[in-house]
């Protein structure tokens, strides 16, 4: 990439937002497998479009599913009274009831595309792109825009210090408790941070008739894909009241 | 341009506040470049900040008296009058980071005064020209190395074309070539401006200076003739003798044949090869981004290389890549990281309880803080004595492996005289001491060997 030219993307990152948190409503309320599938795909196929590679996506898929496991295992072991009745199944050394364990396995899909799309998201969307979007063209508050920034950009910062606070520890072979309190220094870096970011703002000048390099608009294509995303999700939402209701 | 009437400013707790200042009138005009000097901790950047507006706009402590710019007072509605007038370039230059980016990040202050594109491009290009900053370009901002951070932000404040630019540690970082530039680059320009600069390497703005402005360990701030003043007397050597950790002598790093890459197929370290020895110092130099930090990562064990080994021999054992770690004493960019407790004294027990004898405890303290409070909190410390607490925590922890990453960053000419005098001392220990550097004297005192980091290669200068 040269200079003064914005990363391409296949959606504005804006868009993308709006699409996943509609997307994410759907996930968490239709219990119809087969459209919470198609709604899944469709997020990761603009995703991976956006620049989610497949080793992050393998990597995600992976988390998703230790967690929806776990949820699984929740589910089997600890069934709701209504489904403990009926026929029971054994898989290895242990029995379960047929209506808990599919029950729990409906959970468990649902939960891993919900999962799977949440954090696969994190990874498509540019925030910083979708708050300067929102600060030159929908009015956000400057003062509320660029500390929200600061914030999103010290993530990785953030994840820098602990990783060298924790190898502190080891170099001075501190034991478990006090390791415990690895968090504390963190906090202080955190505070510190905050307080040096925002004297950061001031003394650079931040002020409401700032101007911007970037445009950030929203282009056509964009527009064509909300407008498809929305056309797709009435008749998804139209076809989950349908069956749910039969 | 500024006046300053006497004043005085105290901050901190109310038992102990912590004061700086000024008995007799200055004032200062362009075309003048003040070096503020004094020991750290004295208050310098508290004088900054002072003559930025930010005390008593943005502080809690308590000012008293007069400080004008253009005839106004800095502070109040006449703050956002001065922004783009004032420029103030903070200690620690990841602190002033807003985007992710670095283009971003150089264009955020030129967008806050409304520059046009045709300034912003033609910007661009001379500040890139001057920092050599396409390097930077493409990456995330927490990719950078400290050097090539403060470049960025340095290129990003030049750019709105202040009156005024108050440094603070300007060239903290900067490899010994990029900091040569910058000198020039503040020569040439400081013509119609003001600059007033807090930097520890007083040989090199010997010349370039107009004016010196002291700040004192008690706060007092003074003028002085010139920087001649700074130059530190020849400090004792410590002894060691009582310290009771284990005395090494047949300690051997070897780095063999490493390679190491951040990014698939293209190496930052290739085809490095190097023996360090028990009672070595080595100092390791490079420009910023050359990979130094990285290397040290290696040798502690931190990361392993992408091909090749780091061995360490102690005695008859062996320890390979990761395994060195345990026999590791590392002095982190960032001194902050090293502290976990609510208090200096708790900070360094852990250190200190191998010092038998208080007398010496007592010199270390003494000859490395010029008053400190034990049961103070190590994060109220000044950058400078922050960065040497964390040197007299990590050294007699009995590892035969002492990393040093800038230790000299934010130090005075008395400081860097006592940590090299420690380092020398180590010696006699039998510790290999490795330590990152853009000091040039620091290095001429302290080191026995200086190798160069460049290219991906590591090679040795006589």
């Amino acid at each position: 990439m040269k200079f003064l030219e914005t990363k391409k993307e296949f959606i504005h990152s804006w868009y993308l937002l709006i699409m996943s948190m509609f997307g994410l409503v759907f996930l968490l309320a239709s219990n119809i497998l087969p459209l919470n599938l198609l709604m899944a795909l469709f997020l990761l196929f603009l995703y991976r479009k956006n620049g989610l590679t497949d080793k992050t996506l393998f990597k995600l898929s992976v988390f998703a599913l230790i967690f929806s496991s776990l949820f699984l295992f929740l589910n089997l072991l600890y069934p709701g009274e209504k489904l403990q009745v009926g026929e029971q199944v054994t898989i290895g050394q242990f029995t379960f009831f047929k209506a808990a364990l599919n029950n729990g396995l409906i959970n468990f899909s649902r939960l891993f595309m919900l999962s799977l799309v949440s954090m696969s998201s994190t990874y498509a969307i540019i925030y910083t792109k979708v708050i300067l979007y929102l600060i030159i063209h929908k009015g956000l508050k400057v003062i509320m825009g660029y500390p929200l920034l600061i914030a999103l950009n010290s993530i990785l910062l953030f994840k820098e210090e602990f990783d060298r606070i924790r190898l502190s520890a080891r170099f001075r072979g501190l034991g478990w408790w006090d390791r415990i309190f690895v968090l504390f220094p963190l906090l202080v870096f955190a505070i510190r941070h905050s307080q040096r970011g925002s004297l950061s703002l001031v003394t650079r000048g931040l002020n409401p008739n700032k101007s911007f390099y970037f445009g950030y608009e929203i282009a056509h294509t964009d527009r064509k894909w909300l407008k498809k995303f929305f056309l797709m999700y009435v008749c998804f939402v139209g076809l989950a009241i349908v069956i749910y209701f039969r | 341009m500024y006046k300053l009437e006497p004043f005085s400013y105290s901050y901190g707790k109310s038992g102990k506040p912590k004061n700086i200042f000024l008995e007799k009138s200055l004032s200062f005009d362009k075309n003048e470049m003040i070096a503020i000097v004094g020991p750290s901790g004295g208050g310098k950047s508290t004088l900054l900040k002072i003559l930025k507006g930010i005390i008593p706009e943005y502080s809690s402590g308590e000012l008293v008296g007069n400080v004008t710019f253009h005839g106004k007072p800095l502070s109040g509605i006449h703050f956002q009058e001065n922004l783009q007038k004032i420029l103030y370039l903070f200690q620690n230059p990841f602190s002033q980071l807003i985007y992710p980016t670095p283009e971003e990040e150089f264009l955020f202050s030129m967008e806050n005064f409304n520059f046009t594109h045709e300034e912003m491009n033609s910007s661009k290009e001379k500040f890139e020209a001057l920092f050599n900053l396409k390097n930077v370009w493409g990456k995330q901002n927490s990719q950078l190395s400290n050097g090539e951070c403060q470049k960025l932000v340095l290129a990003s404040l030049l750019a709105i074309n202040p009156e005024v630019l108050l440094l603070d540690e300007p060239t903290a970082f900067l490899d010994p070539k990029a900091r040569s530039e910058f000198y020039h680059f503040l020569n040439t320009i400081k013509g119609d401006r003001l600059v007033m600069i807090v930097d520890h390497h007083v040989e090199e703005i010997k010349d370039l200076v107009t004016r010196v402005i002291e700040v004192s360990t008690e706060g007092k701030i003074t003028e002085r003739a010139d920087l001649n003043f700074i130059e530190s007397k020849a400090s004792t050597n410590f002894n060691l003798s009582e310290v009771a950790i284990p005395h090494f002598t047949d300690l051997l790093l070897k780095v063999s044949n490493v390679n190491f890459s951040y990014v698939k197929n293209s190496n930052l370290l290739s085809n490095l090869n190097a023996e360090f020895k028990s009672g070595e110092i080595v100092a390791i130099r490079g420009k910023n981004g050359a990979g130094k930090s990285t290397f040290f990562k290696l040798l502690s064990g931190i990361t392993t290389p992408t091909s090749g080994e780091v061995t360490l021999a102690v005695g008859k054992k062996t320890l390979r890549n990761k395994k060195i770690f345990s026999q590791v004493g590392f002095i982190f960019q960032n001194p902050e990281s090293h502290f976990f407790y609510d208090t200096i004294a708790e900070e360094l027990k852990q250190s200190f309880k191998h010092i038998s004898s208080t007398e010496l405890k007592e010199e270390l303290l003494k000859r490395f803080f010029h008053e400190i409070n034990l049961d103070k909190s190590p994060f109220l410390l000044s950058e400078g004595e922050k960065r040497r607490l964390s040197i007299l925590m990590t050294v007699f922890l009995g590892k035969g492996l002492l990393l040093y990453d800038e230790p000299t960053f934010g130090q005075d000419q008395k400081s860097i005289q006592e940590i090299s005098k420690l380092m020398i001392e180590l010696k006699k220990l039998g510790l290999i001491q490795l330590f990152i550097s853009h000091d040039d004297k620091f290095i001429k005192e302290t080191a026995d060997r200086v190798l160069v980091l460049e290219a991906g290669g590591l090679n040795e200068i006589s």
